[in-house]
């Protein structure tokens, strides 16, 4: 047998990150650029420096400057956020269920918040204003994973079979609620219900910025702090009280933080799948299956894996655009049946 | 003084008594072997000493405070817990997960001592060579040792074990029973479930019958093993023999077919 450096990563998890910042500022940028209407690099920070202030008078190209202020920045901002946000849910749900198979969008996280998201939309019942949407996005999702959570566990452990078939439960259920909904909304929300259904940044803003931005912050931070907490989880829960670990209380911190991630960008793309599963994943065969590894990795793999996607998104079939979640669903899944047998047989079957 | 104390303990679970009326005290320094026929209660009382759960009845007490008390932490500082399966989710190195047990010394000055620690238990389970590893990898026994060697590393005044060398081949069965020895000399106590009522009566200073959730022998080796106790509890006829020389037990099952015995009621489980 092959015998290992000290460490359980085959990379070092310094030289990942760095490759990891180099391919987001790259993703990030050619996204700024490219599209319908192509921009000038120039175009392109003459619009960032002149909105914080940094140069003054007119832009050169007017239009280049709106779209890309307006229309493309904001998107290219949630992207990242919404990326960040399912791969470190899935980090953090993988981490405490001890279970590589669990995913806010498999297991029906995200699609109990899109359903309770939905609801607001077609009601507009809002009373907390602008909040409201990922308030109820939030709640419904918390509500998922708590279900989820409490039917899957058995003697401190989670049956994949369970988890799965909960799963497709809930997404059943949601699905249902949602078609519902669609079926009693007007043309104007039935639009936006559908494009959301699919997973889309198309309709973004700097205000939802503002809003999911925050929260998504404070769930990523959140999620980094449990790291330690991840890795002795992962022992199954008795043997983590036996270390020293307040598993119930570990727990509800889990399902608030995955619920508040989910929440997030459900509220912004609705629900795109397979980031969640195959970021952590991916990450674990490069550096091991450390958290305090796992999860700053993810944040920034799972941000490069959605800026990347939406770039093609919208620049593979212009001026005509894919859902996003189409997308990654297209490309996500025979990577994840690659994955699953081939994880397999490395780690000699599941849990 | 007792470090250690069940009082009147009982475990209920769904209207049946795991453990009913346990009481017994442990102190530093002593080597307890829990024995018993399948079914009897034991891993329920490791589980109730190790606070997994609360007693239903009486309580649990560790330097005299309830078990109740305790923060996981307080907790894990001083007691470690090896339990049967030590299955890992993720692909972790040996070393990794033996350095879990330095976990509840994190920002003590205990963990001054971490890697010298970490060495020393992997060294003394002989796992050292498989520093490297990755634990999905191991094999039964192994896995098993590196276990152990994360519950060491907890360096905790009291260690529970539940059938610490079913997995283990002869040779590391003996290491695992020297570690012990060595610790309980060190002044630690351990408390372990074991099958082999022979190795219990060699290495235990202190030997804990029990039967259908009760204790109903707790004392030396000699005073406990007895051919007549030991055959009424696991119903099926042992012989006990005291090695003059040495004081050694020898424990012997009757291995006569049940056909030709007629003696035990079928489909009743016979067991050594």
């Amino acid at each position: 047998m092959k015998v290992r450096r000290a460490r359980s990563g085959v990379f070092d998890p310094r030289i990942v990150g760095t490759v990891l910042v180099v391919l987001l500022i790259a993703t990030v940028f050619v996204s700024a650029l490219v599209g319908a209407y192509n921009v000038s690099p120039g175009d392109v920070l003459g619009s960032i420096a002149r909105r914080l202030g940094l140069t003054s008078g007119t832009p050169s190209d007017r239009t280049a400057d709106e779209l890309v202020w307006v229309i493309r920045l904001p998107r290219i901002v949630l992207g990242v956020v919404v990326g960040a946000c399912l791969a470190t849910a899935g980090a953090v749900m993988q981490g405490a269920f001890a279970n590589p198979l669990s995913e806010p969008g498999i297991i029906g996280v995200s699609s109990g918040a899109m359903s309770a998201a939905a609801l607001q939309i077609v009601t507009g019942f809002s009373p907390l204003g602008i909040w409201t949407l990922p308030v109820a996005a939030f709640l419904g999702g918390l509500a998922a994973v708590a279900v989820v959570y409490t039917i899957a566990r058995h003697d401190g452990r989670t049956e994949i079979l369970t988890l799965v078939l909960m799963g497709i439960a809930i997404n059943a259920l949601a699905g249902a609620a949602i078609g519902l909904l669609a079926f009693m909304s007007d043309d104007a929300s039935l639009r936006s219900l559908t494009s959301w259904t699919l997973g889309s940044l198309a309709q973004s803003t700097w205000e939802k910025v503002l809003i999911v931005g925050p929260i998504a912050v404070v769930g990523l931070i959140a999620a980094l702090m449990m790291a330690r907490t991840l890795d002795l989880l992962s022992l199954g829960d008795r043997a983590a009280r036996h270390v020293g670990i307040d598993v119930e209380r570990s727990r509800i911190k889990v399902l608030l933080v995955v619920a508040l991630m989910a929440a997030s960008a459900v509220s912004v793309s609705g629900i795109v799948l397979f980031v969640g599963l195959l970021v952590p994943h991916v990450v674990r065969l490069f550096v091991g299956p450390q958290h305090r590894h796992v999860l700053p990795l993810s944040v920034l793999f799972g941000a490069v894996i959605v800026s990347l996607a939406d770039l093609m998104a919208r620049t593979v079939l212009e001026p005509a655009e894919l859902p996003l979640g189409v997308l990654t669903s297209i490309l996500g899944a025979p990577v994840f049946i690659w994955q699953l047998r081939r994880l397999r047989s490395r780690h000699g079957g599941w849990v | 003084m007792s470090i250690l104390a069940a009082r009147n303990a009982a475990l209920e679970v769904d209207d049946t008594f795991l453990c009913k009326g346990v009481s017994a005290s442990f102190t530093s320094g002593e080597l307890v072997a829990i024995v018993g026929p399948n079914g009897a209660g034991k891993s329920s009382l490791l589980a109730l000493l190790a606070g997994d759960v609360a007693p239903s009845e009486g309580s649990v007490h560790l330097n005299d405070r309830p078990l109740a008390d305790f923060s996981p932490v307080d907790l894990a500082r001083s007691r470690a817990m090896l339990t049967q399966t030590n299955t890992v989710a993720f692909s972790f190195t040996v070393e990794e997960v033996v350095a879990m047990g330095r976990y509840p010394w994190q920002g003590k000055s205990e963990s001054a001592d971490d890697e010298a620690i970490i060495k020393s238990v992997m060294t003394a389970c002989e796992v050292a060579h498989l520093d490297t590893r990755r634990i999905t990898k191991l094999s039964g026994g192994e896995l098993a040792r590196v276990a152990l060697a994360r519950v060491l590393a907890q360096s905790t005044p009291v260690i529970l074990l539940d059938e610490p060398t079913a997995a283990l081949d002869v040779k590391h069965q003996e290491l695992v029973m020297e570690i012990l020895r060595e610790r309980v000399a060190d002044g630690a106590l351990a408390i372990v479930v074991m099958h082999d009522l022979e190795a219990a009566a060699a290495i235990a200073s202190r030997v804990i019958l029990m039967c259908d959730g009760e204790v109903v022998g707790d004392g030396s080796p000699v005073e406990v093993l007895s051919s007549e106790v030991l055959s009424d509890v696991y119903d099926h006829p042992i012989e006990v023999k005291i090695d003059e020389a040495t004081g050694h037990l020898d424990i012997r099952p009757s291995r006569v077919p049940r056909q030709i015995r007629h003696r035990s009621p079928m489909g009743r489980e016979t067991q050594v």
